[in-house]
């Protein structure tokens, strides 16, 4: 993991941009408004401090694998298909998922991206790094 | 009186067969949505069974006389039994579905080619006389239609319905091969052991404009590009409709067949679902109550998510989620329940605490 700026507000060179050139802000938001209980100590710093860098080590590096329809067909019955259509509808069986998600974890290949998966009609895939070097990753460069 | 199945949902040994060896459903159809009175008590469970028992002893085992299925929604299990709900609740299962998602706590299907006799049991059930259920049961719905040649074109007044027709878009969805055998959607072990799921949906049809589309038209759209009008009529065994083809049979044709999108979910070539749907013109627009029975509403849900054939438009610019995609442009669902299915000697209030 690459290391992240020093200020929390340094969000704008992982913007993508649109077909202009402008930088395009996140779709989502949410605003959590907190209150403070009791007196703080170390361990709620650390605990808070912990918590926030999971999360940065999770969504910067990590992939996010989307499951379609879950079965319980046994695995390795169908053709796997990856794909980044946000729109993807379909079936998967829940031993497909969890053949494709322990390469996901460990093929640097899928890092910084989200895709779907669902079965079709085929072989299931032999060689996952070939399947995940087909996404996209989610951020694109920004333009100079 | 010969023993009756284990399974409730065992019918087809009683289905005669068309002239082509396709079989053929029984012709009217009733569905009972009912609702649960105060709390079951053994009484009430002994009374259903009782008439249940004596609708069997009457009647037939089959088309000529008598068939009856009855399930239970996940809000019976759910406040009147112990046991966590077997089935899941209904889903809208597409962007574009917006179906009513209903909680009804029973549904009894009940099928004969009398459909005077159907008129007959509902009112056995829910009136006054022996059998009647109304201290434990309310009708809150009946639900009813037909399947069979002659029915559609005689009841349905759209210009273009073949005379044969035993469905209404015009073709057989009865293929053995398209339906999962009873065997197979019959549950193995756990509280539903001989039992089985079912799912319910209205869905309304726009038969108006697909019978404005000319015969090939209506057959590419029902099967896959590569089948005609005369493939489709002679199908009798299966319709396997080139489903691991769809990539490329939509990048070349820019369309999708719906029983070609639906083939992808099969398991080792074995489909999913068994089919129980009929036409209906219930509050006089033409539909489809479709039921379908399987082994868990994961398959209803798998075999309904492909057929959305989603990734189709990723093949061809003139296929959408649903123009060029099979019958999804034609298609409404108003409604959608799921319910458990007992074997025959748990179906009177199961599992009731």
């Amino acid at each position: 993991m690459t290391p992240l700026p020093e200020a929390q507000h340094a969000w704008e060179a992982t913007f993508r941009a649109d077909e202009l050139g402008r930088p395009v802000a996140p779709r989502f938001h949410r605003l959590l408004m907190l209150d403070v209980r009791g007196a703080p100590t170390r361990a709620d710093a650390e605990r808070l401090g912990t918590a926030l860098r999971t999360l940065e080590q999770r969504f910067e590096q990590g992939a996010i694998a989307r499951p379609t329809w879950l079965t319980d067909d046994p695995p390795a019955a169908h053709g796997i298909r990856v794909t980044q259509d946000p729109r993807t509808d379909g079936m998967l069986a829940r031993g497909d998922l969890a053949a494709a998600l322990v390469p996901a974890i460990e093929q640097p290949l899928t890092r910084g991206k989200s895709f779907a998966l669902f079965n079709e009609p085929g072989e299931p895939p032999r060689d996952w790094a070939r399947v995940f070097a087909g996404p996209a990753p989610d951020l694109e460069p920004v333009a100079a | 009186m010969r023993p009756l199945p284990d399974a409730q949902h065992a019918w087809e040994a009683t289905f005669r067969s068309d002239g082509r060896g396709r079989l053929a459903a029984p012709r009217f159809h009733r569905l009972l949505m009912l609702g649960v009175r105060g709390t079951p008590m053994a009484a009430d469970a002994a009374r259903l069974e009782t008439a249940l028992r004596t609708l069997e002893r009457r009647f037939e085992y089959g088309p000529a006389g008598l068939l009856t299925c009855l399930g239970w929604g996940a809000g019976w299990f759910e406040a009147y039994t112990r046991l966590p709900s077997p089935i899941a609740r209904p889903l809208p299962m597409a962007a574009w579905e917006d179906p009513v998602l209903e909680d009804i706590d029973a549904c009894l299907h009940l099928a004969s080619d009398d459909e005077a006799r159907l008129d007959w049991v509902t009112e056995a059930l829910f009136g006054p006389g022996p059998l009647d259920q109304r201290a434990g049961l309310s009708l809150l719905e009946s639900r009813s239609g037909f399947v069979g040649q002659g029915l559609v074109a005689e009841r349905v007044t759209v210009a273009g319905i073949p005379p044969d027709s035993p469905l209404l878009l015009g073709f057989h969805s009865g293929l053995r091969g398209n339906q999962a055998s009873e065997r197979d959607i019959t549950i193995a072990d756990g509280p539903l052991a001989g039992g089985t799921t079912m799912q319910v949906s209205r869905i309304a049809i726009d038969v108006e404009r697909w019978y404005a589309l000319d015969s090939e038209r209506r057959a590419v759209l029902m099967y896959s590009p590569a089948t005609s009008t005369r493939d489709a009529e002679a199908l009798v065994d299966d319709a396997p409709s080139d489903a691991d083809r769809l990539p490329a049979l939509a990048a070349q044709h820019g369309l999708v067949g719906h029983a070609q999108a639906a083939g992808r979910a099969r398991l080792h070539g074995r489909p999913r679902i068994n089919r129980r749907d009929f036409a209906t013109m219930d509050d006089g627009r033409p539909g489809t109550h479709f039921v379908s029975l399987q082994r868990s509403i994961e398959d209803f849900n798998a075999t309904r998510a492909v057929m959305n054939a989603a990734d189709a438009r990723t093949h061809h610019p003139q296929i959408s989620t649903r123009d060029n995609n099979g019958i999804n442009a034609f298609i409404d669902i108003r409604s959608r329940a799921t319910f458990a299915v007992p074997p025959r000697a748990r179906r009177a209030y199961p599992y009731r605490a």
